[in-house]
């Protein structure tokens, strides 16, 4: 199924898109990698001088990309141009995003409960948590944008 | 002229399961769109008072344990009525025509929006309440997250589901 839409910018390549969202979510990964490493090692902060900014680039340089979805050829959100296909897609992103979203928040509520309990790495310093913060601030509104980035295929010869 | 599509009750997850549980064949006829309503404003009140009441028990009002505890009581009650009732169809369902597929995709893209801006309305009020810009309650012990985490879990659940039960219209005579 091709459902790209043509506005503004065409449809960026498969591997440019995939890119972007491995940025996003990669530079989001590694910060909270290095956080966990940090609390479960009980490191000092040395650890996080050069991983965390680096992480929190990544994800801002990715996120701003797929904040504005028309750049990557992507719909901004529901628009009376897309035809039922289209539209189908987008919503489709935005459930599986859903779903993907509210697995997480159980796992995480599973985990922090789990944690406070066992000796499993948790936040505890006011700039891990403002770190989390941030990046969900950026990955939440993303996310649905990310799927639709990744799943997109080409559009065909003849399509383009 | 948009057709019209019909989700209730047939579709519903447990309309099959039910009658089997029970051993017994169950007529239960579609609820209307007013107590859909109904339903969606009592689960999500519930949802309310259960979370504040977790808020509350941090200023040590004991009339929040009390209202608390009832609407949980309200809130199962109205979830068991809500998934047995409504329901919302699996996507990967093959029975589902593509009209059918669509309203399940659309009501998935209003349910991402409602829940990033109840996110964002719970983290404003909790940078609020916290900075101590107003008196507001919040949890702070572990204990005292319990209650709002349990709602932010119920409704993450039903959210989609109740926004097809209020969005659905009521079926007309020639679709029964």
């Amino acid at each position: 199924m091709n459902a790209s839409v043509p506005f503004t910018a065409p449809l960026a390549p498969l591997g440019q898109r995939r890119r972007v969202v491995l940025l996003t979510f990669g530079g989001y990964a590694l910060v909270l990698l290095v956080l966990a490493l940090q609390s479960l090692f009980k490191l000092g902060d040395w650890i996080l001088l050069l991983p965390i900014p680096l992480g929190m680039v990544a994800t801002f340089i990715g996120g701003i990309q797929l904040m504005k979805p028309s750049r990557l050829g992507l719909p901004e959100g529901r628009d009376r141009t897309m035809d039922e296909r289209q539209w189908q897609r987008l919503s489709q992103a935005h459930t599986v995003a859903y779903r993907i979203l509210g697995m997480i928040f159980l796992l995480s509520t599973g985990y922090f409960y789990a944690a406070h309990g066992q000796n499993l790495p948790l936040p505890t310093s006011s700039f891990a948590w403002s770190t989390i913060w941030l990046g969900a601030a950026i990955f939440i509104p993303v996310l649905p944008t990310a799927i639709l980035a990744w799943t997109e295929p080409d559009p065909a010869e003849g399509d383009a | 002229m948009k057709r019209r599509v019909h989700l209730l009750p047939d579709e519903s997850l447990y309309a099959d399961v039910l009658p089997e549980l029970f051993g017994k064949s169950v007529e239960r006829p579609p609820l209307s769109q007013r107590q859909r309503r109904l339903l969606v404003l009592g689960l999500y009140g519930g949802f309310g008072i259960f979370g504040w009441s977790g808020a509350a028990h941090s200023l040590s009002l004991s009339a929040g344990s009390v209202a608390g505890g009832c609407a949980l009581l309200g809130m199962l009650w109205a979830f068991w009525m809500l998934a047995t009732r409504v329901g919302l169809p699996d996507p990967s369902d093959p029975n589902l025509d593509e009209r059918q597929l669509q309203r399940v995709y659309a009501v998935g893209y209003t349910a991402y929006g409602a829940l990033f801006f109840l996110m964002l309305g719970g983290l404003v009020y909790l940078f609020f309440a916290q900075g101590g810009v107003l008196t507001l309650p919040y949890p702070r012990s572990g204990d005292e997250w319990f209650g709002p985490l349990l709602a932010c879990l119920f409704m993450g659940m039903t959210l989609p589901t109740a926004i097809l039960a209020w969005t659905e219209p009521d079926a007309t005579d020639g679709d029964l």
